[in-house]
């Protein structure tokens, strides 16, 4: 399987799931369901074309990986390319995948601190999983009919962890100084305040 | 406390590396001169509000904003006696203060929205209201959070192509967002629910600070990215990415709290 292939078929799948998702989104809307999905299969292959771009970027400045054919063969097929007009070719999948591998891992994975201290990559990594996990969570229990109790109960238990999960790990409270975690906690008596009068006001 | 002292003597030399040597002295103190750029930029984005008012205005004030951000973008990022009694940074200490003020300003929002829908219910307008479109939209900002982040580590270890990935990343899902709360405001008022009904007002005063912040912080975004590429971060010099990633993460933690009481809670 080469590159091409591979876009191809990465561009197919940006035209499914726009054809499928959009008109289903747009069911109940004042809008042809045709329409809905000629304009998703277009948006979503345009879309994953903007999406190859960070891809291109990193392959265009990743270095090369090095060429372990024996050097008389290397001369040879680069003589012939040279000859001929041509690129070398003769790069497996594999090492496709690999070069993938690698350009992702150098574009996206930050290096580990120089000094000693504690490098926070994999808690960040966690509390991702989890936010995006408890936002599933709440999507789901809002289809909930007829549940036992009120909803709105779980579902704000449940955002707020998810806004002290941001709080104490993205914003680093956890980490610093107390002093910047009182500083904030100082506005909530007020916005409770301000949420209780609105309420019961009438 | 000698070693300490080596460290501290070594990592000053490295900053003074590019200074010439009578302005080394270690009891001078070299203020960069003042700089105009933030009231440009201030005096573009109030054009750029004024538009809502008078659209042409729209695109003076975002062409003012661009330049003053540009030219912000040319001012060296300094942190001159950056403690308040020795132990809190100026400027994040000034963030948090900040962040607390909003607090109190989102509070009013959401609180007279759960008054008025309390009081009114809002059952019709659930019809209307696209949850799926919504649910995008809050991974969006959920994602690019975390991309934040990672930016944020990638820059504390002197990775600086790591840093400016997850930046650029962070820009086009900022973009994203406000993107799809513009169709969704759309698709709304094609229902009829404009500034005439209690939910129409309610639901566009609130989503439409919230995305004036989003869009305010894509702006912030800019300017860092600007100074990234002139090499103005480095594992030494980050608060800037840190106190945008602050703003940015509240952004993110009132968009929480709207889904839910918006969205979800019936």
């Amino acid at each position: 399987m080469d590159s091409t292939m591979l876009i191809t078929i990465w561009l197919m799948t940006g035209a499914l799931i726009g054809g499928v998702v959009t008109p289903v989104l747009a069911a109940n809307k004042a809008v042809n369901g045709w329409l809905a999905m000629l304009g998703g299969t277009l948006v979503g292959m345009v879309g994953n074309v903007v999406l190859l771009v960070p891809v291109w970027l990193g392959l265009s400045r990743a270095p090369a990986l090095d060429d372990r054919r024996p050097a008389w063969q290397r001369d040879a097929i680069t003589l012939e390319g040279v000859r001929q007009g041509a690129a070398p070719t003769g790069v497996t999948a594999g090492e496709q995948m690999q070069t993938l591998a690698v350009m992702l891992r150098e574009n996206f994975w930050p290096a580990a601190r120089a000094d000693r201290e504690h490098s926070h990559r994999g808690t960040y990594v966690g509390v991702f999983v989890a936010l995006a996990v408890i936002t599933a969570i709440e999507v789901a229990i809002s289809f909930w009919e007829g549940a036992p109790f009120n909803l709105a109960i779980p579902l704000s238990i449940l955002s707020a962890a998810k806004v002290m999960l941001v709080v104490l790990f993205f914003m680093h409270l956890r980490y610093d100084s107390r002093w910047y975690s009182w500083i904030f906690a100082f506005s909530l008596p007020f916005a409770i305040i301000v949420l209780a009068v609105l309420a019961v006001a009438d | 406390m000698s070693i300490d002292m080596e460290l501290v003597a070594d990592d000053m030399h490295e900053h003074m590396h590019d200074v010439e040597p009578h302005e080394a002295e270690p009891d001078e103190i070299h203020m960069p001169p003042p700089s105009i750029a933030p009231i440009i930029l201030g005096f573009g984005a109030a054009l750029f509000l004024l538009g809502i008012i008078f659209p042409p205005l729209l695109v003076v004030g975002l062409v003012v904003t661009v330049g003053g951000i540009w030219k912000m973008a040319h001012f060296p990022e300094v942190d001159l006696h950056p403690n308040w009694l020795t132990f809190l940074n100026d400027r994040k200490l000034g963030m948090w203060v900040f962040l607390a003020s909003e607090v109190m300003f989102f509070s009013a929002l959401v609180g007279a929205f759960i008054a008025f829908k309390i009081q009114e219910g809002f059952e019709e307008a659930h019809e209307v209201l696209n949850l799926p479109l919504a649910t995008v939209g809050t991974t969006v900002l959920i994602v690019s959070s975390f991309a934040v982040v990672m930016g944020l580590e990638a820059i504390q270890s002197d990775d600086r192509r790591v840093f400016r990935n997850w930046m650029l990343v962070t820009l086009v899902l900022g973009l994203t967002f406000v993107s799809i709360q513009a169709i969704e405001w759309y698709e709304l008022f094609d229902h009829g629910i404009d500034e005439t009904t209690l939910f129409g007002t309610a639901f566009y005063v609130t989503t439409g600070f919230h995305g004036l912040h989003v869009l305010g912080g894509v702006g912030w975004l800019a300017l860092l990215l600007l100074k990234a590429r002139r090499g103005e971060y480095s594992a030494q010099n980050n608060l800037g990415v840190e106190l945008f990633g602050l703003y940015w993460h509240f952004v993110d933690v009132v968009w929480i709290v709207l889904f839910t009481v918006i969205y979800l809670i019936h």
